[in-house]
């Protein structure tokens, strides 16, 4: 009986030490945030809130939706940029509702990993929050009206994820981020999100290397990168054939594969890029016969190795590797990898791409039979 | 006057001294009288008249007739042949008619009693769809009647014994020999002929007293008020207890899961029993946790949510004056107020009272901003929720312990709300209902019950539960081939 009794006590006061009505603080008493936004001007740090008007029901806008505000926060350091925020808050600020962080060119180009290394002691923090970085002034990208009266952190991430489901981009998280930082040698790319004309755009990507920006890769010459790092990549070419024609064709990436081997002259990655490719527009006078296929797909393998050819190029020419190479030659050669010096032994490595496609002419009519 | 008339005037008087109302009607033969005593409120007067005195008073011109003879004489089936003179008072308030005879140091019992009872009703806790719409009444012959009806077995036994010591309650014990487990049948046997009380009104109250502890919470024996219930159960090999005066038979064993399955399940489409079946666990949980989630959630563990949600549950709070917890125990308050006003109102103001709690107050609540729209939603589906499973009784410990869940959750959190789900759990787990453990066929596992009792209705299903250890565990005579 004393045993049960002690063990009942101990489990409450377990209970007691673990948790309690004092750690409660009901979800309305909190600032609940749906952006962060860390820029750095001149010798200070700034902080950027999005803030949803909850208290009273008088956040609401005219149209019923939820009005969001900016609260920002200013110091020499983080510390104390931090701290100015918070004499500005009316309640504890709750950062497990962030969307996005936007990290500002000018953070990017004097060192990220000080503010990203701090978001692993915050445990509301989610660490699937969707990370980019922006050219635009921050007060600019965050004084943009998203539709449907969404916030600003909602738009970004909406604008990424829709992107990176349609094969079209890039998403970094910050889990991702900090498992990099916290290895050597790696670098890696963040989406580049921009005001233009009023809206939100994914204009780019910004090549990190130790945690400071190495370069900048505009979305135009990304679809290489887009092929290498998203799984579901899908673009569409104009590809002319039959001397005078053109058909538009949408390529889907199938497969990938990155085997390295060691040759005679050194080490080689073997890449291989599996496309199904389908036409989706085409003149309608000439027929897609046989060979017109055949000379379209040919077309658009050279397209497709190209512009991945393009992303081996920009890795050359920022001086790191950030398409995965690194990792599929850590799996295949562990003890090689320990022992080099990744970073400027990819830059030494030979690329091979080999790139083929399937393409499907589309199910549409057979127009030689209609003749 | 004979000396067996002076010994039969005592017993009059004895009886008139005891004032429990009984009636005297003597019957003068040529030497000598014969004379029934009975109470007039429980025996059937034209019966009596009719079946008794007329047949008697045909005789008066020999001597009174012995006891064998006025038996043969007397046209009623029970009529039995007694001299224990002790046993005339009960007999006489069980309803029998006692019929003194001045040449026979004997008496006759004979069984003409009557007693007021209403027609047999539809169901009204059980309802289902399609089934039979008789149901149990007061009467414990009835409900022995309705069962007979069904069950036309040879094997099929009944037990009586009496219950209380003023009471006396008539209780019958059922079950088919050659299917309930022997030591289940025993036990209950056991159980009630060890119930030690003055009176036993209704089985609700014998249900009490057969529990294996009397402050466990959970019930360990059924309710059913349907008769075709009852025998489903009897044909499972479990055990049905009929208590006289009460319209619910008690089922036992009774395992945890079977207290979500509703009658409709013995005969509707097996593939919608499985739908409902599920639904109801999803009810009982629903019913059993979902407030104290809310309160989790909105104090303690804001993070789980989506962001969206988290802002629509703020925007809804923002004018509340109260936290989680007391807003919870506060809305928990009114709906139990709403639901016991329901139950004693006439149905005719039941309706108006309804749209009162529910649609008034929790309106007007709203907009003074006492309650968050939200948590009136969860507290309207969590109270619908718990009217999902059959078997009421089940959910009656369900509602205390969610009171228990809610305080432990709003003081501690997940943490609590695990901690309460884990006594309870281990509670469970720990019950046997006369013998049989509460929560089988899942814990100790068994796969095909388990898969069974949610895959198959109950009355095509081959064989009967393993966890029973029926005698005959087949349904079907032979294997499918």
């Amino acid at each position: 009986m004393v045993r049960k009794l002690l063990l009942a006590l101990m489990t409450l006061l377990a209970a007691l030490i673990s948790a309690g009505c004092w750690d409660a603080i009901d979800i309305n008493n909190k600032n609940i945030t749906t952006l962060v936004a860390v820029d750095k001007q001149e010798d200070e740090y700034v902080f950027y809130v999005e803030i949803p008007g909850i208290a009273n029901g008088s956040g609401n806008d005219e149209n019923g939706g939820t009005r969001y505000s900016i609260e920002t926060g200013r110091g020499a350091t983080f510390a104390q940029a931090r701290e100015d925020l918070n004499s500005k808050m009316d309640k504890p600020i709750f950062l497990g509702t962030v969307r996005t962080l936007v990290l500002s060119e000018s953070l990017a180009q004097d060192d990220i990993s000080k503010y990203l290394y701090r978001l692993q002691s915050i445990p509301d923090y989610r660490k699937t929050v969707g990370v980019v970085t922006t050219r635009s002034p921050v007060e600019t990208l965050l004084a943009v009206q998203p539709e449907n009266n969404v916030s600003v952190g909602y738009a970004i991430e909406d604008t990424a994820e829709t992107l990176f489901a349609e094969g079209e981009a890039v998403l970094t998280t910050t889990s991702e981020i900090l498992e990099w930082l916290y290895s050597d040698n790696v670098s890696f790319i963040i989406p580049n999100v921009d005001e233009t004309d009023g809206n939100i755009s994914l204009n780019g990507y910004t090549v990190i290397q130790d945690g400071h920006s190495a370069g900048y890769i505009p979305a135009q010459r990304a679809k290489g990168l887009v092929c290498f790092l998203n799984p579901a990549a899908e673009w569409r070419y104009v590809v002319p054939y039959g001397g005078r024609n053109e058909a538009t064709v949408e390529a889907t990436l199938k497969s990938k594969r990155i085997q390295p081997r060691k040759t005679e002259k050194g080490w080689m990655l073997d890449t291989s890029f599996v496309f199904d490719a389908i036409v989706m527009y085409k003149d309608t006078e000439t027929p897609l016969n046989d060979n017109a296929l055949f000379e379209i797909n040919d077309e658009l393998q050279k397209l497709l190795a190209a512009d991945i050819e393009t992303a081996v190029m920009q890795t050359r020419e920022f001086g790191c590797e950030y398409l995965g190479f690194d990792d599929a030659f850590r799996i295949s050669f562990p003890n090689e990898y320990e022992k080099m010096d990744w970073r400027t032994a990819y830059m030494r490595m030979a690329v091979r791409l080999s790139v083929k496609s399937t393409l499907d002419p589309g199910g549409m009519m057979d127009f030689e039979q209609k003749k | 006057m004979n000396r067996q008339s002076r010994t039969n005037q005592k017993i009059i008087i004895d009886i008139q001294q005891k004032r429990i109302g009984a009636a005297f009607r003597s019957i003068p033969f040529e030497s000598g009288a014969a004379t029934a005593v009975y109470i007039r409120e429980l025996t059937d007067i034209k019966t009596l008249g009719e079946l008794v005195i007329a047949p008697l008073e045909a005789h008066t011109h020999a001597a009174p007739p012995g006891a064998e003879r006025a038996a043969g004489i007397v046209g009623t089936e029970d009529c039995r042949v007694l001299s224990d003179t002790d046993s005339i008072v009960p007999l006489l308030l069980d309803g029998y008619t006692v019929l003194l005879l001045s040449g026979d140091r004997r008496f006759l019992a004979v069984d003409i009693k009557h007693v007021e009872k209403r027609s047999i009703p539809t169901p009204h806790s059980m309802y289902t769809m399609r089934g039979p719409r008789d149901c149990f009444i007061e009467s414990i012959e009835s409900n022995l009647s309705l069962v007979r009806y069904r069950i036309k077995d040879e094997n099929l036994r009944v037990c009586n014994r009496r219950v209380g010591r003023r009471t006396k309650t008539r209780v019958s014990i059922l079950y088919i020999e050659d299917i309930a487990n022997e030591r289940i049948v025993r036990e209950v046997k056991k159980r009630i002929s060890a119930v030690d009380t003055d009176g036993i009104i209704e089985s609700g109250e014998l249900q009490a007293f057969m529990l294996n502890r009397r402050l466990d919470l959970f019930p360990q024996m059924g309710i059913v008020e349907r008769s075709d219930m009852a025998c489903g159960a009897l044909l499972e090999g479990k055990v049905v207890v009929l208590v006289d005066g009460s319209e619910w038979a008690l089922v036992a064993p009774k395992v945890l899961s079977e207290f979500l399955w509703s009658c409709d399940d013995y005969y509707d489409n097996k593939y919608l029993g499985l739908l409902m079946r599920v639904l109801r666990v999803i009810a009982l949980f629903i019913s059993f946790a979902v407030s104290s989630l809310y309160v989790a959630i909105v104090s303690f563990h804001n993070d789980v949510l989506p962001s969206s949600y988290m802002i629509a549950i703020a925007e809804t709070r923002a004018k509340v004056p109260f936290n989680a917890l007391i807003e919870v125990l506060l809305i928990e308050l009114i709906a139990e107020l709403i639901r016991e006003s329901l139950i004693r109102v006439p149905t005719k103001i039941g309706a108006a009272v309804g749209i009162v709690g529910a649609i008034i107050i929790g309106q007007a609540a709203v907009s003074a901003g006492v309650f968050s729209p939200l948590l009136l939603i969860v507290i309207s589906i969590s109270l619908i929720a718990s009217f999902v499973p059959s078997d009421y009784t089940m959910m009656s410990p369900i509602r205390v312990l969610k009171l228990l869940l809610i305080l432990a959750t709003g003081t501690f959190g997940m943490f609590g709300f695990t901690l309460v789900c884990t006594i309870i759990l281990a509670n469970l787990v720990s019950i046997k209902s006369f013998g049989v453990p509460y929560v089988a066929p899942f814990a100790p596992f068994n796969a095909r019950d388990a898969l069974k009792s949610f895959f198959y209705s109950k009355s095509g299903a081959p064989m009967r539960p393993i966890f029973l250890r029926t005698k005959d565990p087949r349904r079907s005579s032979k294997k499918k081939q």
